[in-house]
């Protein structure tokens, strides 16, 4: 039946989209694959590659021996030979006199690595069981055949790699001395490609016009953040605002229903002038409407480019006592009124439509009742305007006007589009319109209102503060000089160059750059102009964009600068430090001064940067966000922000075990986790409120804990509709077992589902496997994602499916592995999970290692992995150590 | 490169220029409602086809055509739509996985300000349509004022000059960096050195491109009687896609570029501004369910609608000897999915319009009567580049022309 078989050799095509290798778990492929289970099975130890046993020796120049090709015959064929071909594979055409061909060694990499974990051959009737000691053997052989083999022909090194996006931006943090948060003009940089989830493969990514061209632009725009030349010192100057000065109406000038809400309009006229401070009564995550000082803007924002305090006095109002039906407000009743502090990057970016170009920069818990002072010092660009909102905030159009409805039912007025209606002749409308309009002179909704709101006093801008003139960043590049021709242009290249090219640079290599400075100032360019034009060159080129890590067929060694960049864009993204440097300079990074560097290094705050982009890319959470939650469906997702705070908690999660050197098992299950009020909210946990993240324990009924608990991986696993156990199987492979399925075979007809009938997922998905072509594959994904069906897909715990038949059935989170082990419920499964976790050791080391050196592992790199993976268990699992492991290895420190 | 005489600056169309537009969906059409049951001259109008009823001799529609085995991916595979190939396996073909306008841009691109123009109503990364030779995608532009200007608005002396001393400075810095380059390449390995040659070849790239515009920027824009409207950038999908069209017609008209692909993809916030309570991705995958099949099909008969109006336009315009724009433009609609409920890229919904090919017909490529096989839409590409004037019968992974699809005599 199986149509899709192809012979040996398979397609070119197969062979290069999806090169053989063990990080990426190509290696389980539909051969056998997809066995999480089997891991435990493994009879068979696979240390297999120090010492081959006696009479094994492989030379990679003949073919299989008789007794390899007897043991396929006896063990294998029955399903991967002439007659069936289950998965795709057949193993019964390897020559035993020519050198297998790369294909062929790909489909005897992955039958190894099944019996490496002891798949196969599997232990099913009418199948001959063989022995331990013959299957060590026959594992032992072609371990070293290809081995042998590999070594003979391509390497697998790592290929010059460009920068990629996150890298650029942290290394000109660090080169120029810029502020990378309230100035990214890499937006529209083509996004980096990746390989396996991870974007900083060399072989993966590739440069095109566009984006040098971006680059030469780019390195502009930067370069004119970082320099000061001739400036005079900024005058540091402050504005006070209150209430009156804000943008937005009175209450008596507003109807019907007001975003915003401004001092009571019974209160008497003189206070109403004065305006002490201005009532927000409504607001959204993402906040359409801006509250800004309307005197800011006419002077144009900021005046200058530096560091600003921005205090601001507020306090929440009515959050309890509002003497409406809860429903409306219930949040309230456990969070606390949140005022968001918002950066405009010019004035016209306050438009309403403008809100995905505005910059949230803080978020504070209010206090009841007496206002409390808040302060921040941001970083702000000449032309910016602070403004604030209510971040929690309730909608007009939702939960005010129901209020309004039913309490102030006499102010209510006729929206435009009932008015809009009733002209269009609607006759409905017509007659409401009419009814309402007896309201025309009824008091407006904002005098009656009195539902909770945020309150603000005061907003203070001062700045800009600069601790130093001129600023840092122009320190970094030319010292104290602010005159440009008095700038020493050798020094200047030669100092600059040797940080932008990570490595010590000789005067004749740059010269070139010198020159063409000159060149420019005999053109008639400004000294300024010409020493930027200058530094835009080495920012575009080659040495700078590339990491150079030698030459392969030199020696596979790093040498000293390169294993320091190396380290250092594995830690923080971006380019080494001066100490680092030093130690590579002294030749004397290794060993016992390599370990102290990566603590060192790893206690810096730049090393957010590991643990935001491992994260990030390891478990794909980059990828929340691509396939949105339905905004019906799921409101809490946007509401409370929830995205934002995923990551957060994934993110705090990881940098907790890397601080403490925590155990990596609590990645599969912990009892506890990182969260704030929102988050405890979403998950049902009690006693949590607030904008601040903390370390909660979790009890077994919140039904959390390790990695397959976090909203994060739930959300990132569903496409924001339903939840499909199919994408969490496939996840929980690839990312937790590093054993990922192969995608289904081409022409496999994919199946339109009628879903009429079927009320829950899984009687949808056994309509999937009641094929027999799928089933295969698909009792081996499946189960793993049957387990999680307990989670919604934003991530919201659930005990029944919502249906919108009459009926709510309740999940069933039960299955089996193909191992025969059974579940019932996530707990469960978790357990199945844990006893695999050396397995999953070796897993995150693999990603560990390919992110680190930015390049696919391949089988080459198997044993020191395995190696590694063990002496982290023999140490108790520690992050830490696993860290020191990775950087210990051979592996890392080669080319 | 050719730079145009300044003959044809001043009246800038040339009226046997030959145009290509391809617009993609990036989820397709529902399939019965799309494609016709009967073939021939006389096939009858689908549901969805029905807003292009008076055009019919002006179109075709396909069936039967695909990118085959090779190109399947469900929403990964859609990015194939133009090209046939998948992203992931154009490492080795010589122009990776080029699309079938960018293949004809390398033919035309020289003759006007913009070698060809990407649009896209919004940044869906499934749904990047155009791909250069070296399997880079183009970016598109989504910002209707920033298309309108690119095209239309008067740039000022002032920055004119002194745009030209920056992309002056650039080309010298491009001159200087290759220093570093061969630098390199004495210095790493061998696969090290093809990462350097696409570094090269990018710098040779944007050597090109800075040459091209630095000619345009002296030459004045077109004049045109069109004002986009206030707050275009932010307006409901619906509003938005018919500027996105007039704004091709006009970039065609006025010859500013040859080449154009537009992509529509997810229709953001506000449900698009269409009168559904859904999103469209979740629409798609209604599970033959009654109610969510109408409001998919509001969607989808917009799409089909527009490009109607967008034909009708293009028929408007008189290019001498009795053509019409439509006549000088092929105009490609459709999709890389095939049946975005199942995730299919088979049997992809296409239609070809004007272009001067013999039209008016359901056209089933299919080659069997299980249909099953389907014939390399590939072939249409083939047909169509040869029709633009590209001396080729290899596209991708095809070979030959579409047999049966014939130039109108």
């Amino acid at each position: 039946m199986n149509k899709h078989c192809k012979p040996l050799p398979r397609t070119v095509q197969d062979q290069q989209t999806e090169p053989s290798l063990r990080q990426s778990g190509k290696t389980l492929m539909h051969f056998v694959a997809l066995s999480m289970a089997s891991v435990l099975l493994s009879v068979v130890q696979c240390h297999t590659t120090h010492a081959a046993p006696e009479g094994t020796t492989a030379s990679a120049t003949g073919g299989l021996p008789p007794y390899i090709q007897s043991y396929l015959k006896q063990h294998c064929h029955q399903c991967h030979g002439e007659k069936k071909q289950k998965a795709d594979r057949r193993l019964d055409q390897f020559s035993t006199e020519q050198a297998l061909d790369e294909d062929a060694q790909d489909l005897l990499e992955e039958a190894l690595d099944a019996m490496n974990r002891g798949e196969m051959p599997p232990r099913e009737k009418g199948i001959t069981e063989p022995s331990a000691q013959e299957t060590q053997k026959v594992i032992a052989w072609i371990t070293n055949y290809l081995g042998a083999a590999r070594n003979a022909g391509k390497s697998s090194t790592t290929v010059l790699r460009r920068l990629n996006r996150f890298e650029y931006i942290r290394t000109i943090r660090d080169l120029l001395g810029v502020d990378i948060d309230s100035f990214d003009p890499t937006g529209d940089f083509p996004p980096d490609a990746k390989n396996h989830g991870f974007d900083n493969n060399g072989e993966t990514l590739t440069l095109s016009d566009y984006q040098l061209q971006r680059y030469l632009e780019v390195a502009e725009a930067y370069l004119d953040q970082a320099c000061y030349f001739d400036r005079p010192t900024p005058e540091k100057s402050t504005w006070s605002y209150t209430g009156k000065d804000f943008n937005g109406v009175l209450a008596y000038q507003r109807a019907p229903v007001t975003w915003r809400l401004i001092i009571p309009a019974d209160s008497p006229a003189d206070q109403i002038k004065q305006g002490d401070y201005i009532e927000i009564g409504h607001g959204q995550p993402s906040e359409r409407h801006p509250n800004f000082a309307t005197h800011f803007v006419r002077q144009g924002g900021v005046p200058a480019d530096g560091w600003y305090q921005i205090n601001i006095k507020a306090a929440a109002a009515n959050r309890l006592n509002h003497g409406y039906e809860h429903a409306e407000f219930e949040r309230y009743q456990q969070e606390p009124l949140k005022l968001a502090l918002w950066i405009a990057p010019e004035a016209r970016l306050l438009n309403k439509n403008a809100a995905d170009q505005r910059r949230l920069t803080e978020v504070w818990d209010l206090p009841d009742g007496k206002p409390s002072v808040f302060s921040t010092k941001v970083w702000l660009r000449k032309g910016a305007v602070p403004f604030v909102s209510w971040a929690n905030g309730v909608s007009s159009k939702g939960n005010i006007r129901r209020v309004a409805e039913k309490h102030h039912p006499e102010v209510i007025r006729a929206t435009a589009t009932q008015r809009d209606a009733a002209k269009l002749g609607d006759q409905a409308a017509q007659k409401l319109v009419k009814q309402l309009e007896q309201n025309e002179n009824n008091a407006v909704l904002s005098e009656r209102y009195h539902g909770p709101r945020v309150r603000v006093w005061n907003m203070d801008i001062s700045g800009p503060i600069h601790e130093q003139w001129p600023p840092a960043s122009h320190r970094l590049l030319f010292g104290d000089q602010i005159d440009a021709s008095q700038i020493d242009l050798d020094e200047l290249v030669l100092q600059f160059t040797t940080r932008a090219f990570r490595q010590p640079v000789k005067a004749e290599d740059v010269e070139h750059y010198v020159q063409f400075i000159r060149d420019r100032l005999a053109l008639g360019n400004k000294p300024e102009r010409a020493i930027k034009l200058g530094l835009i060159a080495i920012l575009s080129s080659p040495r700078f964009l590339y990491l150079d890590e030698g030459n392969e067929q030199l020696g596979s060694a790093l040498a000293p600068h390169e294993l320091a960049t190396r380290l250092s864009y594995f830690l923080w993204s971006s380019m080494p430090d001066e100490p680092l440097t030093e130690k590579a300079n002294a030749g004397i990074l290794n060993g016992h001064e390599l370990g102290l560097e990566t603590q060192r290094m790893l206690a810096n705050p730049k090393a957010e940067a590991f643990v935001e982009h491992f994260t990030d890319h390891w478990l794909r959470i980059d990828t929340l966000g691509a396939m949105p939650p339905d905004p019906k469906a799921f409101e809490s997702y946007y509401k409370d922000r929830l995205e934002i705070f995923f990551k957060q908690e994934t993110r705090l999660f990881f940098a907790d075990l890397l601080k403490e050197n925590g155990s990596i098992l609590n990645l599969l299950d912990s009892d506890y986790s990182f969260l704030n009020g929102a988050l405890a909210q979403h998950y049902g946990v009690e006693g949590v409120t607030g904008e601040e993240f903390r370390k909660v324990r979790f009890k077994p009924k919140h039904h959390r804990g390790g990695l397959l608990g976090h909203g994060s991986v739930l959300t990132l696993t569903a496409n924001g509709i339903e939840t499909s156990p199919v994408v969490r199987g496939v996840w929980v492979m690839e990312n937790i077992l590093g054993t990922p399925p192969s995608p289904p075979p081409p022409d496999v007809e994919p199946l339109e589902p009628d879903t009429r009938g079927a009320v829950t997922i899984r009687e949808q998905l056994k309509k999937h496997r009641n094929v027999a072509a799928c089933a295969d594959c698909h009792n081996r994904i499946d189960p793993a994602g049957f387990a999680l069906e307990f989670y919604d897909p934003i991530g919201g715990y659930r005990s029944h499916y919502k249906s919108r038949a009459a009926r709510n059935p309740p999940v069933d989170g039960s299955g089996n592995l193909v191992s025969g082990e059974t579940f019932q419920n996530e707990q469960d499964f978790k357990k199945l999970l844990l006893a695999r976790k050396d397995r999953f050791t070796e897993a995150l080391t693999a990603k560990l290692l390919a992110y680190a050196t930015g390049r696919q592992l391949t089988f080459r790199d198997d044993a020191e992995i395995k190696q590694i993976a063990a002496a982290c268990a023999k140490q108790g699992y520690g992050l830490r150590d696993l860290i020191t492991g990775v950087v210990n290895s051979n592996i890392f420190q080669q080319r | 490169m050719a730079l145009p005489s300044l003959e044809a600056m001043s009246a800038p169309t040339d009226a046997t220029a030959t145009r290509m537009v391809c617009v993609g969906l990036n989820f397709g059409f529902v399939p019965r409602l799309f494609f016709p049951t009967n073939t021939g001259k006389n096939y009858e109008l689908t549901e969805r086809l029905a807003p292009l009823k008076k055009l019919r001799s002006d179109f075709t529609v396909f069936s039967g055509l695909d990118h085959g085995t090779e190109a399947q991916g469900g929403h990964g595979g859609v990015h194939a739509y133009l090209s046939g190939v998948l992203s992931k396996h154009s490492k080795n073909m010589p122009e990776a996985n080029i699309s079938v306008d960018q293949k004809a841009a390398q033919l035309v691109g020289s003759e006007t300000r913009y070698p060809s123009l990407q649009i896209a109503s919004g940044n869906d990364p499934n749904n990047q349509i155009s791909w250069n030779a070296s399997g880079v995608s183009l970016p598109p532009i989504s910002k209707v004022d920033l298309l309108y200007s690119l095209l239309f608005q008067k740039v000022d002396p002032k920055l004119q000059k002194t745009t030209q001393a920056k992309q002056a400075a650039r080309s010298s810095i491009l001159d200087l960096v290759k220093t570093d380059a061969e630098y390199l390449q004495r210095k790493v390995g061998t696969q090290d050195k093809a990462k350097l040659d696409r570094y090269f070849t990018s710098v040779r790239e944007v050597e090109k491109r800075l040459a091209q515009s630095r000619e345009w920027l002296s030459q004045p824009k077109p004049k045109v009687d069109y004002q986009i409207p206030e707050g275009a950038n932010t307006m409901d999908f619906i509003d938005r896609v018919p500027l996105y069209y007039d704004l091709m017609a006009l970039a065609l008209e006025t010859d500013s570029t040859r080449v154009i692909t537009l992509g529509l993809a997810d229709i953001g916030a506000n449900y698009g501004g269409f009168d559904i309570s859904r999103g469209y991705h979740q629409l798609t995958h209604h599970g033959k369910v009654p109610e969510y099949i109408t409001e998919l099909s509001v969607i989808e008969q917009f799409h089909t609608a527009q490009f109607a109006r967008f034909l009708r336009r293009l028929k408007s315009v008189p290019e001498g000897n009795g053509k019409t724009l439509l006549d000088n433009s092929m105009v490609l609609f459709g999709s890389g999915m095939g049946n975005a409920s199942s995730h299919s890229n088979k049997n992809l919904p296409l239609i070809l319009a004007g272009g001067g090919f013999q039209h008016g017909e359901h056209k089933s490529y299919f080659k069997d009567e299980t249909q099953k096989n389907a014939t390399p839409a590939g072939r249409l590409f083939i047909s169509m580049l040869q029709r633009f004037g590209v001396e080729t019968d290899r596209f991708g992974t095809a070979s030959g022309t579409l047999p049966g699809l014939e130039v109108r005599g």
